[in-house]
C-alpha cells in the first residue's frame, strides 16, 4: 500500500540513458503481471536489474488507518458540495475500529438502503472487530439520505457511516 | 445444573434450555425484553447454532453451547477485546477439565480454540447498543463429544483427543475462568496483560498465514497483535497492515514461497 499509485514503476541499476534499456522487457513484464495476477516481477539481467510492480486494486482486505476508502468519501465529499460528512448533523459515526457490513450475511439484503425510513434503535449495519459483530443503531428517526460506506470496508473510529435525516 | 457456587456469589446467573435456537440469539432476546448481564444461557443442543457472517455452527447433544451476557463491559471501541478475554477463558477451562491435553492447546486469531491443531471450539461475540446500553453476548461452542467433519479448518473434540469431559463439568470450568478473566481484563484496562496471556498461548505467530475475508485473501506473516487486537500481518513488500476481520489459515513453507510476490485474489 506504501506504493506509488502508478501503474508500473522501474527502480535501480538502470542505465543513465533512457534508450539504453529494453522498453520491450518492461512492457513483456508488465503483460505478464497483468497474466499472472502477481503485484512485482523483479529480474536481474547482464548486471541491469529491472523491477516492475503495481498497485493491486484487487487487495481490499479489511485493515487499518491508511485506507480509509477514498473513494467511497470522496464521492460523498462531492455530493454534500464538500462539506465534511463527519460534521453534518445527521451522520451517524463509528463507535469501533472494525469492518463494516452492510447486511446481516453475505447474500442477504441490506439492512438499509439510500431512502429507506428507520425507527430510532433500528440496525443499520454491523461492525465486525475481532470476530465481535456489533450491531450500530439508528440513533434516530429518519430517513438514510447518504450511506458513505462500502459492505467489507474497513472503518475507523469516528468515522462517519451513513447520514440520517 | 449448577453455577460455580463462587460465580453465583457474584450475582451472575444462570438459564439452562435444553433445545433452543442459538444461545446467542436467546440472550438477546432476553436483553431486549429488559434482562441485564452478567446472566448465562446454557442449551443442550441448538437448532439455529452460528458461526462468523452466516456459518452455521453444528449443534448436537454432547457439546457445550453457552452465551454470556454482558450489559455495558466496557466503552465500545473497547468492547471487541472481550474476544481475547473469552478466548483465554475457554482455553483455561478446557486445560482445567482435561489438564492432560493443556499443553496442545492454542488460540487462532482471534478467539478459536485449536487442539493439537484442530479446531475445538468456537467463539462469536454479538452487540447491540441501544437506549444508551450496550448488550453484548459471549457466545462460546466447545466441542466435548462430537465435531463436524466438513469444516474448511480441520477440527476434533475431547472425546476424540481421549478425554471424556461431559458439558456440565466444562461449563462449571468455562464460567470460573470467565469470571478471572474479565476481572483480569478489568473493562479494558487490564488489555494489556490479556494481549500478553493471548500472544503465549497463539498459534501461527511467525509464521506465514493467509487472511480470507470475504471473497478476498491477503497473504503474509503473522508479527503480532496491536494494542487493539487487530493481526498485524506483514505483506511480501515489507509494509504491516492491521487486520480486523477475516480467518486465518496457515500456508505450508512451500506455499509461501509462491507468495511472495504475489497478491491473493
Amino acid at each position: 500500500m506504501a506504493r506509488p499509485p502508478k501503474s508500473t514503476d522501474t527502480s535501480t541499476n538502470m542505465p543513465k540513458s533512457k534508450t539504453e534499456f529494453d522498453q520491450e522487457l518492461i512492457r513483456d513484464l508488465a503483460k505478464l503481471l497483468d497474466e499472472t495476477g502477481l503485484t512485482e516481477i523483479e529480474i536481474d539481467q547482464g548486471g541491469i536489474r529491472v523491477r516492475v510492480a503495481r498497485q493491486a486494486a484487487a487487495i481490499n482486505v479489511p485493515v487499518g488507518p491508511a485506507r480509509a476508502a477514498p473513494a467511497a468519501v470522496a464521492e460523498a465529499a462531492a455530493i454534500a458540495a464538500a462539506a465534511d460528512p463527519a460534521k453534518h448533523p445527521g451522520a451517524v459515526t463509528s463507535p469501533m475500529v472494525g469492518t463494516g457490513y452492510m447486511s446481516p450475511e453475505p447474500g442477504k439484503r441490506p439492512f438499509v438502503e439510500v431512502g429507506s425510513k428507520v425507527r430510532a434503535g433500528e440496525t443499520l449495519m454491523i461492525i465486525e472487530a475481532m470476530k465481535t459483530m456489533n450491531q450500530i443503531p439508528a440513533p434516530r428517526a429518519g430517513t438514510v439520505i447518504q450511506i458513505l460506506i462500502e459492505d467489507g470496508q474497513p472503518v475507523e473510529y469516528g468515522e462517519p457511516l451513513m447520514i440520517i435525516e | 445444573m449448577n453455577l460455580d457456587p463462587h460465580i453465583a456469589a457474584t450475582g451472575t446467573r444462570r438459564i439452562a434450555c435444553d433445545t433452543i435456537g442459538s444461545t446467542n440469539a436467546h440472550a438477546l432476546e432476553l436483553a431486549r425484553a429488559g434482562e441485564s448481564g452478567p446472566l448465562w444461557v446454557t442449551a443442550l443442543r441448538q437448532t439455529q447454532g452460528r458461526g462468523r457472517r452466516g456459518r452455521v455452527w453444528t449443534s448436537e447433544a454432547g457439546n457445550l453451547y453457552a452465551t454470556l451476557l454482558l450489559t455495558d463491559p466496557s466503552p465500545a471501541e473497547q468492547v471487541a477485546q472481550l474476544s481475547f478475554v473469552a478466548a483465554l477463558a475457554a482455553h483455561d477451562a478446557v486445560a482445567e477439565a482435561a489438564p492432560q491435553l493443556g499443553p496442545l492447546l492454542r488460540l487462532k486469531w482471534p478467539n478459536d480454540l485449536l487442539l493439537g491443531g484442530a479446531k475445538i471450539g468456537g467463539l462469536l461475540l454479538e452487540g447491540e447498543g441501544a437506549n444508551g446500553r450496550l448488550t453484548i453476548a459471549v457466545g462460546i461452542g466447545l466441542n466435548c463429544a462430537h465435531h463436524p467433519g466438513d469444516t474448511p479448518y480441520p477440527a476434533t473434540d475431547l472425546a476424540t483427543a481421549g478425554a471424556m469431559v461431559t458439558p456440565e463439568a466444562l461449563f462449571s470450568a468455562l464460567s470460573g475462568a470467565m469470571q478471572l478473566r474479565l476481572a483480569q481484563w478489568d473493562r479494558g484496562a487490564g488489555f494489556a496483560a490479556i494481549r500478553a496471556a493471548w500472544l503465549a498461548r497463539a498459534a501461527h505467530q511467525g509464521e506465514d498465514i493467509l487472511v480470507r475475508a470475504g471473497d478476498r485473501e491477503i497473504a503474509g506473516r503473522f508479527e503480532a497483535l496491536d494494542d487493539i487486537g487487530r493481526l498485524l500481518l506483514r505483506r511480501p513488500d515489507g509494509t504491516l497492515e492491521p487486520i480486523t476481520a477475516g480467518d486465518v489459515f496457515p500456508l505450508p513453507r512451500a506455499g509461501a514461497a509462491a507468495f511472495a510476490t504475489g497478491a491473493g485474489r
